[in-house]
């Protein structure tokens, strides 16, 4: 990642590269008229890819190392020009070219779509070029229309410093590339599938103890009342939710089982890993667990399930349960402290009073929490870990040699 | 000059004391109009418009319109004592009713009382500090400045010339449990490292353990359920009272006797049982409390990364140090004998007179000899932030954008300090940001401390990246201020801590349970 900060240190003027190409204000022809008008002159450009994740990064995050060579014509020597470059997805062919957003805002014009500037001089009237490195795209970080393999054209101009109009010289790339994120254009039925999934998981979960109650019920109503809230036009997709919570529920009621809606719903979420909403998910997921104050064994197992399912981070499982569920929820089959508080199975001795140490630094200070509520649990929490530690203490007094 | 007289108070849970320094420069206890040398923290509402304060208010035996341990609500909005003759008051109410009493009485024997060091417990936030201020105005009183508990008993002892090196401050009080490791080399430096507190933890804890046990030896051997609080109100009963008490003497016995034997204790009914208790089974009482304060001690050197070993000498405050268990855990924790040529019950106050002279002394306002004037002006006395302050910001983490606590003021950094922090807009055109000033270590904003909450607003149009500079600075007081500046535009803001804030965050609230379907509204 060490690119990234290197990339967002080069220096850039933001906003005006766009004007290039202003016409259309019709996202999805975005540039694609005043571009055609453009006929390579001047520059040859090329691109070699690479993948900069880390080993411990999910996915690969690949950039194109730009390089340019050629000839450019300016009207003086030591003239001031700008170096610009936009990318643009031509998988539907030449006459239907759409811009590409960024998510890195650095790298982003004002309408989020991604550029890179970089003033400069030319030294000569004719001045030749040979393989200079103009810049680093993260191709990872731009959104194209449409998901999968695509077609994306880089596009390296010289322009005027005073007047992006005068182009003085122009060099494009056409690159295959595989666009990981859903596409702007399949936002919307996207967003409705993934709430669908959300909608279906959090009532099977629901579910997962036989009977589905109407605090459950509540959470996840409210939970997409309050998504829905802010949106301009949020009919479609409170019917869609609506109709797939109804027809689920009809599902679980005419005999299919939770555990089966709770597989496949992890299936496609697993397939499709938006972070986002696999959090959002198993968060919501726990909630709907708890919500009878109770943590039943089917809960449990439930949840272990989806964690495991969707890979989700083991850190952000326990700061997800930290947060929603209570020690008094545990039914009375784990009478265990140990697991009551969470602890991995298989610690040595030491490893276990290791941990035991670090839980009681977490909890100890959210004692004086000014929620109640918090509060009261941290001391419960903390209560719990002495009395572990205790327990371990009285089992190496009585065992010195496990010590 | 204009002398004032410099004095020092520990506020305590239990008890209170006040401290000066004499014409030799040496810290000195002052007793109260009992001649006691400390206050029994606690108020009895006699009526409307009389109060007692003290152990007399105690001894007095209406537990209806008594109130102590009300340390442990300090800074607690939610919190008011049930009404007294038809008012109700707050931890900070009492609090300066407590400081009125020791102040009244040390003014007969030193004059008209100004301006004191108040002493608070190292784990105090931000909130109790500001109400512990509070208490000490609403009793008359100018606050020099606030001093943490430990790190008064440090300067006290740190004036006996008897210990130096690396010390650990084991302040173990009625109501509350600090630890601190402090580096003290002479008078003339003191330097705190490190400090944590428990707001759990205390001596009152063993009392009303105590007191617990004699209740079901009454129901053993009487079928009489006594209560030790009245269920609904939590208000302490009269049962309650007589046993808490009996469990405090018991306590005390078994500090300096292997057992005792037949104490009488009568319940409200007339009936009596009689308890004997021999300090072996005390200590299996209190073994659990006592693996709470070792934790604390563990987590403090596992912070500064010291081994026991590494530890050069270990100091008992606080009342609750003279229980035996207390102190041979110490002391086979550190292989050393722990420290108690300071009285226990006075050393907070006596560092805290110390305090105040070197308060005094710089302010120019203290009439001490010439030499302890100039000692006093040349020590060096470093204490830290006892929590970490930061904000609540997004970040990448878990491969998804996460609200979270990002710290700017680390705990146990030294203080007077200043720390800047970068942040920067997300949305393109974003005109105000959240400005959420947060004391904890977690970085799950669901744990921390949300002590002030604004919006700023920022000027239209601008794309995002527009950095904005947030200024922590924290003052000897362990007070805290906030300072947000917009690099772009040049606007800043200040955010006043003194103006509310304390409060959990409030979300939105939810609907009700009118619903029979699913139906998204």
């Amino acid at each position: 990642m060490e690119f990234i900060i290197g990339f967002l240190a080069v220096s850039f003027i933001w906003g005006i590269l766009k004007q290039l190409f202003s016409g259309s204000g019709d996202q999805n022809s975005h540039y694609h008229h005043e571009v055609n008008r453009l006929i390579d002159q001047g520059l040859t450009v090329s691109c070699t890819f690479e993948d900069i994740a880390e080993p411990t990064d999910r996915t690969s995050l690949f950039i194109a190392r730009l390089n340019v060579s050629g000839s450019v014509v300016v009207p003086q020597d030591h003239h001031p020009v700008n170096w610009l470059v936009q990318v643009v997805d031509e998988t539907e062919g030449e006459d239907s070219r759409y811009a590409l957003l960024c998510e890195i805002p650095e790298c982003a014009d004002a309408e989020s779509y991604y550029e890179f500037r970089q003033d400069s001089h030319i030294p000569y009237t004719v001045s030749e070029f040979e393989d200079i490195n103009l810049t680093n795209i993260p191709l990872f970080a731009l959104i194209g229309p449409k998901k999968g393999p695509r077609k994306w054209r880089i596009f390296v101009m010289v322009a005027d410093a005073t007047n992006d109009d005068q182009l003085y010289a122009l060099g494009s790339q056409l690159i295959d590339y595989r666009q990981e994120h859903v596409g702007y254009t399949e936002w919307a039925a996207h967003t409705k599938a993934q709430e669908g999934q959300i909608a279906v998981l959090t009532l099977a979960m629901a579910a997962a103890d036989g009977s589905i109650s109407k605090r459950e019920t509540s959470i996840i109503r409210n939970f997409f009342s309050e998504r829905f809230q802010h949106l301009e036009e949020p009919d479609e997709r409170k019917q869609h939710i609506t109709y797939t919570l109804q027809s689920t529920l009809s599902d679980l009621k005419s005999g299919h089982k939770a555990v089966d809606f709770i597989k496949n719903t992890c299936r496609s979420l697993k397939a499709d890993n938006d972070q986002t909403v696999i959090q959002t998910a198993y968060e919501l997921c726990t909630k709907v667990a708890v919500a009878d104050e109770s943590f039943e064994a089917n809960e449990q197992k439930a949840l272990k399930y989806i964690a495991t399912q969707l890979e989700i981070d083991p850190e952000y499982v326990r700061e997800v349960h930290d947060r929603e569920i209570r020690l008094h929820m545990y039914s009375d089959q784990h009478n265990d402290r140990f697991i009551l508080l969470g602890m991995p199975g298989g610690l040595s001795t030491v490893e276990q009073r290791a941990w035991l140490q670090s839980e009681y630094e977490k909890w100890r200070p959210r004692q004086s929490h000014p929620d109640t509520d918090i509060a009261t649990e941290a001391t419960l929490r903390v209560d719990q870990i002495v009395d572990a530690l205790t327990s371990l203490d009285q089992e190496s007094n009585d065992n010195p040699a496990d010590f | 000059m204009n002398q004032t007289p410099i004095i020092g108070i520990d506020l305590g849970t239990t008890y209170s004391a006040l401290a000066t320094i004499n014409v030799a420069g040496k810290p000195e206890m002052v007793e109260n109009s009992e001649g006691d040398k400390s206050t029994t923290s606690a108020v009895l509402f006699d009526s409307e418009t009389e109060i007692t304060v003290g152990q007399h208010a105690v001894d007095a035996g209406e537990p209806e319109h008594l109130e102590r341990w009300f340390k442990q609500k300090m800074g607690d909005s939610d919190w008011v004592t049930n009404p007294h003759f038809g008012k109700t008051y707050s931890a900070a109410d009492l609090s300066s009713m407590v400081l009125k009493k020791v102040v009244q009485d040390a003014a007969h024997t030193l004059g008209p009382i100004k301006k004191a060091v108040i002493t608070v417990p190292a784990y105090f936030d931000e909130i109790r500090r500001k109400a512990t201020m509070d208490s000490a105005n609403q009793a008359g009183l100018e606050v020099l400045s606030i001093i943490n508990e430990p790190t008064a008993a440090a300067l006290a002892y740190a004036t006996t010339g008897k210990v130096t090196g690396r010390v650990l401050i084991f302040d173990l009080g009625g109501g509350t449990f600090d630890v601190s490791l402090v580096d003290i080399q002479g008078e003339e430096h003191v330097e705190v490292l490190t400090s944590e507190g428990d707001n759990e933890l205390g001596g009152h804890i063993i009392d009303e353990t105590l007191a617990k046990d004699f209740a079901q030896q009454f129901k053993a051997e009487h079928g009489e359920t006594l209560l030790l609080k009245d269920g609904k109100a939590r208000r302490t009963t009269p049962d309650g009272h007589n046993l808490v008490q009996a469990a405090e003497k018991i306590k005390r016995l078994l500090s300096s006797r292997d057992r005792v034997v037949n104490h009488p204790i009568t319940s409200s009914s007339g009936k009596m049982i009689q308890v004997s208790l021999t300090r072996q089974e005390f200590n299996n009482k209190i073994a659990k409390f006592i693996k709470q304060t070792e934790l604390l001690v563990d987590a403090v050197l596992k912070t500064k990364e010291v081994a026991p070993a590494d530890v050069d000498h270990v100091l008992l405050v606080g009342g609750s140090t003279r229980i035996p268990l207390v102190q041979e855990t110490l002391e086979k924790k550190f292989n050393k004998p722990a420290e108690r040529s300071i009285n226990p019950d006075e050393a907070v106050a006596l560092g805290a007179a110390i305090k105040a002279a070197q308060e005094l002394v710089k302010l120019g306002e203290a009439d001490l000899p010439e030499p302890v004037a100039v000692r006093l002006q040349h020590s060096t006395f470093t204490d830290v932030a006892n929590a970490s302050y930061g904000t609540l910001a997004m970040f990448q983490e878990y491969g998804t954008e996460q609200l979270r606590n990002d710290i700017i003021i680390p705990k146990n950094t030294p203080i007077p300090c200043e720390f800047t922090k970068h942040y920067y807009t997300i949305d393109n055109g974003q005109t105000f940001i959240d400005v959420s000033v947060t004391q904890g270590e977690d970085r799950d904003p669901n744990f921390v401390n949300v002590i002030r909450e604004d919006k700023m607003e920022l000027p239209p149009g601008r794309p995002p990246g527009c950095q904005l500079d947030f200024t922590y600075r924290y003052d000897m007081n362990q007070r805290m201020r906030c300072t947000v500046f917009d690099c772009q535009s040049g606007i800043t803001k200040s955010f006043d801590l003194d103006l509310g804030g304390g409060g959990p965050s409030q979300g939105p609230q939810l609907g009700g349970d009118d619903f029979d379907d699913l139906i998204i509204l």
